[in-house]
């Protein structure tokens, strides 16, 4: 019968067919629509597809695609199939279609002249909730969703409008567009193919409306997760992968390159920044969603560059006409935002926090209803009437908006406070010196021989590696990295106390707990030290101590109980207890290898926690000393290197930890308990900080009390250890008291974190009396702990000085013929480098050509040959020696500088504390008949050597093997000789001698020939030379090479325990990806259960 | 419960850290070595000897090495007047001394000797040989100050001061001087520089001219120095050792009592301030008023009149303390013998060189009570002897020590040693910690 309504062909495209085909079927029969015909497109084979279209539609055409290749690609069979249609109605196989629908649509589109009409869409078993009224799309590529989740329907978005995108499901487009729009894109397999489609129907001109009055119900199998997708390369990509992959191509096929270049930029900003946050929370899957769209883009290239050639073709509107229909700004980045800010970080993320999945957490209210309040019931009254009421939790409570500004607020004012960080010169002290290239740091490494000292052939310390792997994570612009640990350090510090406060307590009380760490002066005094070294244990011992504690199961610590014993690489060995061990060995290695004082913190922790549950009668740590063993043998493996200096360097390897301070050192009780060993930390706004801890020991109750205890203990056994130290109680074994101090600072910030949590929780039974007093002065002192961030960050750089010793030393060193050595004399808490103890108090350490560099950033243990330097310190301070310029000038000490204050002080623009050597030392030095006092300052004082002779030096007469550097006759005539870097130049014949240690390393080669070598002054390498050019070159067996290999190795063989076979595997997709969840989670998620395939279509 | 123990052992250490530090607190201070310590340590020493004259001066003399340790000691030693220097080498046996003669290496005044030594337990001593001798000790150890008082340029009388710079480092220093004329800063000693391991004269007598009471204050400004004063009346010479600071006790274990002779105290009063100064006068057996008096500020004499009840023979010691630091030195004068004396080294341990041969008096004070130890070695057998002392008592150490001719002194407190050769010599005990 012959109609004057234009044809419509509705096309249904279903895949593996689901129960609502019919539904859908029998809604589309039913239209009062004139004109619409029915093709059924059955993606894949489905044998009995066409029995169910005959069985409500008979008169439906039934396609099968062999093949099921996505819905735009099943779709564009009406091309070239279909003929004489004005529109096309393309269906999803789970809607239903109020009777109207197609009537409605055809009417909108000829009345509004548009070329794709959407309908009204409603939850298909409750009506009155909205699911889509068509969507707005950012110039990212993201949905915008008109309405809000599950809002009812009352009319209230009932107007026609125009609209960027119609959501997929019913649509009605016209078919010429279609045709022109070349169907749907055929590389967009799922999920947003409607997007493409609309944002190119756009760009062609047409219009897309939608038209509220047609209603249709929409199941959303697939979007729900109730159906898991079929089509080609779909299989094993989770909808967050193939939204994100589709969304970006379809932004690169439809922007034109000026646009793109704004976009793109933009777009990889805000992407990065996501994959921060989202591997901050583990989120991989979110993680290799981004990456992975970059990865299909890349693969999809050419389909790419057809469809913008052919969008090129059909632009009717630019890009600024594009951008007026689309939504301003960033919809994903405005969404998080307000998610973050309203509703916490786990909703921002996307993720479901830890309370809703412990039923514990649920908090109970009692409520009454209005009946029962006027009831005249007389036992009303009484508390059980009340009926419970079940709430849910929120997510992280309330208050989180004052929370986040408050952090933010910190973060701002760090940062201001380091603000002349950034660019400024650095100087060198600490451990702040020069650092060399990123290929001379694994040199070092792998190096048989290092210039400590006169030099030393031990094994290269594995602090080297870890410098040049962190530089090739800045490209190998290792200068980057000092400013990157003073910038970072604390705030990565005091997010780790919040991360190791997590589920012990509020999260208000973490905020201040990170807070007091992050305000307390152990971290900027490391600054403004230059201790980078310290900076990073500060910045990692949170996150080691958390791990710590969850190996120990010390309460509430551990998050989820170990999987059991799994197999060595599987990818849920990290979830075992052995796995779990291996992570916090792995960060105690990296840390140790940095300050080794790290692994003494480790095993004062447990001793501390061991003796408060002894106390507290509780005793519930697991395995503590077997836990330590293995922490400590751990470290031992991974730093195999360092751990052979120790053994090496014999009753000396105990000073690894720390060098021994003398007993007037300055650092007494009001230091400890404020953990202040430097400028910061002296005025009375640092006694806030223990009076906030005073008051957690005082008001807590319960498992408070209990905290409060072990954190206490924690902190008493860290002070006790730093005041045994600063007297020298415990002689050689002394460890670094800056590193213990670190310890004590999240112990302190902990308790100030137990102080908020009482005042919290521990305050409302009580009667009106002392504890509120305590709890108003507690208070006031948590809210002044912040404040000393505010006076730290006055002058910019943390109070970092502006010039050093080292600087002050240019204008002293001498010709770099034969080269020289500078010894740097002083307590250890003043020396520019690290060096190895003379007695307590003193400590000695040498810098080749000049001032400390990244050469001698590390110091082994082992002295060895060095030792000649020290019993020479030793004999000055003990008045045993008038001439110590001839004992040091076989060495090559040009300069000795006695540094007697951290850094030169400078009135008004630098302050520094005053470290002074032994007395003796000053004494012993102005004895010497031969060290000439050529400088001297209030932090500092350069002696210079008259007998200095180069490192390298010749004389005409022989050298006796059996003189000492005593004899007089062993230093006369000497005359520098071989550039100091090179170690080439001209010798005459006669005797040369190298100051360079162990002897047998360096052989002299003149004119090509090798010299014979002789030990001479005990030490030293002598040459009886004939006149030449000469080289001397290091020979020695890559023993230490080889040490540093197997060290990489064990590295990688712990590295691949956790699963990374089976993740490599599935890079290369020989292997499927399995989405594994624990099982305490797996109750109450649903997982996406993606069908296994063996076949590999998509790579 | 169980959280209020583990809060009491938390609470415990923390009081015990608090406690560890002023419990354990040590000094910063210089190790003091001893002749008598482990000298197997001491790779080096120096001895910087000033300062001696040539020819038939009063103050021509020798320089005497004791070797106290038990090992042979080879001496480098440079002789030097300021414009030559004269290399020499020595060797001391273990328990020999040696005395050599400056004056035979070179010509002229202002003879220092710096002798290098390879290894430890020497001392030296310089001493005149013509007339009244007198003696002041070589010292291994340079100071940031040195004090004289007691000097003359009156009617001829020519008074030096030799400096010594001990190290490489150019020894910077400030001269200022006090006299009966009044007080100067003679602009040629402001900012003088003593080159390194060299040594400069000051020619006091050049700048206060016809003056008496002649103190001098070296302050180091950098470096340090060792110093000497050389007093030249007539034909009588002496060397005065000086003293490195003020101080408020100061000890003369040996002075002549008899009617022959002249005793006055020359005093340097740095203040602007007078005060107050008191000298203890012991002799053995008798009991005598101290005297007082009170000394303005800058230098100034004071004669020591003994009580009359005091025979007219023997030596007494005389301990001189005052109200703010001072510098001495005691004038003596027998007809036309006239010597100055600085008061002798206070030390815990004395080292007696005996370059002199025996004296006919030996005097040793201490400041406490105590025991007092004497150590000496003859033909190679080492002895010690202990005596009981009284505080301020002088005492004549025992006859076998003296005999010995060297030896060490040691005791618990402070003591001071002063020997005399016919009542116109002397020598004192050096401080053996120097």
């Amino acid at each position: 019968m012959e109609t004057r309504a234009p044809a419509v062909v509705a096309v249904v495209v279903t895949t593996g067919p689901g129960p609502e085909l019919e539904a859908t079927l029998a809604s589309l029969v039913a239209q009062d629509y004139a004109d619409v015909s029915l093709l059924v497109l059955a993606n894949g084979d489905h044998p009995d597809v066409a029995n169910r279209v005959a069985g409500v539609a008979p008169l439906a055409f039934v396609r099968t695609l062999t093949e099921n290749r996505g819905f735009g690609v099943a779709a564009n069979e009406v091309i070239g199939n279909v003929q004489g249609a004005a529109f096309y109605l393309f269906c999803h196989d789970d809607v239903r279609l109020a009777p109207s629908t197609v009537s409605i649509l055809v009417e909108a589109a000829y009345r509004t002249n548009s070329g794709i009409v959407s309908p009204k869409f409603v939850g298909y078993d409750d009506e009155t909730r909205l699911v889509h009224v068509g969507q707005m799309l950012d110039r990212f590529g993201s949905v915008v969703e008109r309405i809000d989740d599950g809002e009812i329907d009352a009319g209230q978005h009932d107007a026609e409008r125009d609209v960027f995108v119609a959501p997929g499901g019913v649509t009605l487009i016209r078919s010429d567009l279609f045709e022109s729009l070349g169907g749907y894109s055929n590389h967009i397999t799922l999920i947003g193919e409607d997007v493409d489609l609309c944002w190119r129907a756009q760009i062609a001109g047409a219009r897309v409306m939608v038209v509220p009055s047609a209603v249709v119900a929409h199941r959303q199998l697939l979007s729900s997760g109730e159906r898991s997708s079929t089509a080609m390369g779909t299989r094993r990509r989770s909808l967050q992968d193939l939204r994100r992959r589709h969304q970006l191509c379809t932004l690169l096929a439809s922007w034109s390159l000026p646009s793109l270049a704004i976009v793109i930029p933009l777009l990889i900003a805000f992407e990065l920044a996501e994959i921060a946050i989202a591997a901050a929370g583990r989120d991989s899957d979110r993680v290799g969603a981004v990456v992975g769209s970059w990865r299909f883009a890349l693969r999809h290239r050419a389909e790419i560059r057809r469809q913008r050639e052919l969008t090129h073709r059909l632009r009717a509107l630019s890009d600024s006409g594009i951008r007026l229909l689309q939504v301003a700004g960033a919809s994903r980045a405005q969404t998080f935002v307000q998610n973050l800010f309203y509703e916490g970080i786990d909703k921002a993320r996307g993720t479901l926090p830890p309370e809703l999945l412990d039923d514990h957490r649920v908090s109970i209210h009692f409520s009454t209803s209005r009946e029962q309040v006027f009831s005249e019931n007389q036992d009303f009254d009484e508390v059980e009437n009340l009926e419970p009421l079940n709430v849910s939790v929120r997510t992280l409570g309330t208050g989180f908006r004052t929370q986040f500004t408050i952090v933010c607020l910190a973060l701002v004012m760090w940062i201001l406070g380091a603000r002349n960080l950034i660019a400024a010169h650095l100087p060198t002290i600490g451990r702040l010196m020069p650092l060399d290239s990123w290929w001379e740091n694994w040199r070092h490494f792998f190096a048989s021989w290092s210039p400590n000292g006169v030099g030393t052939g031990v094994p290269g310390m594995p602090g080297y590696a870890f410098l040049a792997a962190a530089g090739t994570l800045v490209g190998g612009r290792m200068g980057i990295l000092p400013r990157l640990v003073l910038l970072c350090a604390v705030p990565l510090g005091a997010y780790g106390v919040g991360r190791l406060l997590r589920d012990v307590m509020s999260n208000r009380a973490r905020m201040m707990a990170a807070l007091t760490y992050m305000a307390l002066p152990v971290g900027v005094n490391l600054v403004q030290q230059g201790r980078l070294d310290l900076l990073v244990t500060f910045a990692g011992l949170p996150f080691l101590l958390r791990r710590l504690f969850a190996l120990l199961n010390v309460p509430r610590f551990r998050a989820y109980d170990y999987e059991m014993p799994r197999h060595f690489g599987s990818r849920l060995w990290g979830r075992t207890r052995a796995g779990q061990v291996a992570k916090a060995v792995m960060l105690a290695s990296v840390l140790t290898a940095f300050s080794p004082v790290t692994l003494v913190i480790v095993v004062v922790v447990v001793m501390a926690l061991s003796l408060s549950t002894r106390v507290s009668g509780t005793n519930t740590l697991e395995h503590p000393w077997r836990t330590t063993g293995q922490l400590c043998l751990g470290v031992a493996t991974l730093l195999l290197p360092m751990a052979c200096d120790v053994v090496l360097a014999g009753r000396r390897g105990i000073e690894i930890f720390g060098l021994p301070l003398a007993p007037w050192s300055g650092v007494d009780f009001s230091h400890i308990i404020r953990l202040s060993d430097g400028v910061f930390g002296l005025g009375p706004l640092s006694w806030a900080v223990p009076l906030a801890a005073v008051g957690g020991l005082v008001l807590s109750r319960g498992e408070r009390r209990t905290m409060a205890g072990q954190w206490l203990v924690l902190l008493g056994v860290t002070a006790a250890l730093c005041a045994l130290v600063a007297r020298n109680v415990t002689a050689s074994f002394a460890p670094d008291i800056d590193g213990l101090m670190i310890m004590g600072a999240v112990a302190l910030s902990a308790l100030v974190g137990v102080t908020v949590a009482s005042l919290e929780d521990d305050l409302r039974d009580r009667e009106f009396g002392w504890p509120q007093i305590v709890a108003a002065v507690c208070t006031v002192a948590v809210v002044a702990t912040p404040l000393q961030i505010v006076t730290h960050a006055t002058d910019g750089r943390y109070g970092l000085p502006q010039t050093s010793a080292a600087d002050a030393l240019s204008a002293y060193t001498p010709s770099t013929v034969g080269g020289f050595r500078v010894l740097w004399l002083g307590d250890p808490r003043a020396m520019p480098l690290s060096g190895w103890s003379v007695r307590p108090g003193l400590t000695a350490a040498t810098s080749t050509n000049g001032g400390p560099n990244g050469s001698v950033l590390f110091s082994p243990p082992a002295s060895g040959a060095s030792d000649v330097l020290l019993d020479t310190v030793e004999l000055i301070a003990n008045r045993g020696t008038t001439h110590a310029g001839r004992l040091l000038a076989p060495a090559g000490i040009s300069d000795i500088v006695v540094l007697t204050a951290s850094v030169p002080p400078l009135a008004g623009l630098q302050s520094a504390v005053t470290l002074p050597p032994p007395a003796a030392l000053v004494d012993g030095l102005d004895r010497q008949v031969d060290l000439a006092l050529v400088a001297k300052s209030s932090g500092l004082l350069i002696y210079a050597n008259r007998r200095f002779h180069g490192i390298v030096a010749q004389r005409p007469d022989g050298l006796d093997g059996t003189l000492t550097a005593s004899d007089a006759a062993s230093a006369t005539d000497w005359q520098p000789v071989l550039d100091g870097e090179t170690l080439t130049g001209t010798v005459e014949a006669g005797t040369v001698i190298a100051g360079f240690a162990p002897a047998n390393a360096f052989s002299l080669e003149v004119d090509g020939r090798p010299v014979a070598r002789r030990t001479v002054l005990g030490w030293a390498a002598g040459y009886d030379t004939p006149a030449g050019s000469a080289t001397l070159v290091l020979h020695q067996f890559p023993l230490n090479g080889l040490l540093a290999l197997f060290t990489i190795f064990l590295w990688l063989t712990y590295l691949f325990g956790f699963g990374v076979t089976e993740r490599l595997g599935e890079l290369l997709g020989r292997r499927q990806r399995r989405v594994v969840i624990p099982a305490e989670i797996a109750a109450s998620i649903p997982v996406i259960d993606m069908a296994h395939d063996d076949d590999d279509e998509d790579e | 419960m169980r959280g209020r123990f583990a809060t009491a052992v938390g609470c415990v250490l923390i009081v015990a850290s608090a406690v560890i530090g002023p419990v354990f607190r040590g000094p910063n201070v210089v190790t003091q070595s001893s002749l008598h310590g482990n000298l197997s340590y001491v790779e080096s020493n120096t001895l910087l000897c000033p300062a001696l004259d040539a020819g038939s001066s009063p103050l021509n003399g020798v320089v005497t090495m004791w070797n106290s340790s038990s090992s042979d000691r080879h001496v480098t030693g440079i002789v030097s007047n300021g414009l030559d220097d004269v290399t020499a080498e020595w060797d001391i046996p273990a328990g020999t001394s040696l005395s050599i003669n400056p004056a035979t290496y070179l010509p002229k005044t202002n003879l220092t000797v710096r002798a290098t030594i390879n290894g430890g337990g020497v001392v030296g001593l310089v001493r005149t040989t013509t007339g009244p001798t007198s003696s002041v000790p070589c010292r291994s150890v340079g100071t940031t100050s040195w004090n004289v008082a007691g000097l003359s340029s009156k009617d001829g009388a020519v008074s030096r001061i030799v400096v010594m710079n001990p190290s490489a480092t150019p020894a910077v220093i400030n001269v200022s001087m006090w006299s009966s004329t009044g007080y100067s800063l003679p602009a040629p000693y402001q900012g003088l520089v003593v080159p390194p391991v060299g040594q400069v004269t000051l020619n006091l007598s050049n700048v206060v001219v016809e003056a008496t009471d002649i103190s001098a204050d070296i302050t180091v400004l950098r470096g340090r120095i060792v110093a000497t004063a050389l007093q030249l009346e007539g034909s009588n010479g002496s060397l005065v050792r000086g003293a490195d600071a003020p101080a408020t006790t100061q000890w003369y274990p040996a002075v002549p009592t008899d009617t022959l002779e002249n005793v006055s105290l020359a005093v340097m009063n740095p203040s602007s301030v007078a005060t107050d100064i008191r000298v203890a006068v012991d002799i053995p057996g008798f009991d005598i008023a101290p005297l007082r008096f009170t000394v303005p500020g800058g230098a100034s004499r004071v004669a020591v009149v003994p009580n009359s009840r005091i025979p007219s023979s023997g030596l007494a010691s005389l301990k001189v303390t005052s109200r703010t630091p001072i510098v001495t030195a005691l004038a003596m004068a027998r007809g036309r013998l006239h010597r100055i004396q600085s008061p002798a080294p206070l030390s815990t341990e004395l080292v007696w060189v005996g370059s002199a041969g025996i004296p006919d008096a030996m005097r040793l004070v201490a400041d406490a009570a105590g025991s007092v130890t004497f150590h000496s070695q003859r033909h190679g057998v080492v002895r010690t002897r202990t005596v009981e002392v009284t505080a301020g008592q002088a005492i004549t150490p025992p006859q076998s020590w003296i005999q010995a001719g060297r030896g060490t002194i040691t005791s618990a407190s402070n003591m001071s040693l002063a020997a005399v050769f016919s009542n116109t010599a002397f020598e004192v005990g050096l401080d053996a910690r120097q």
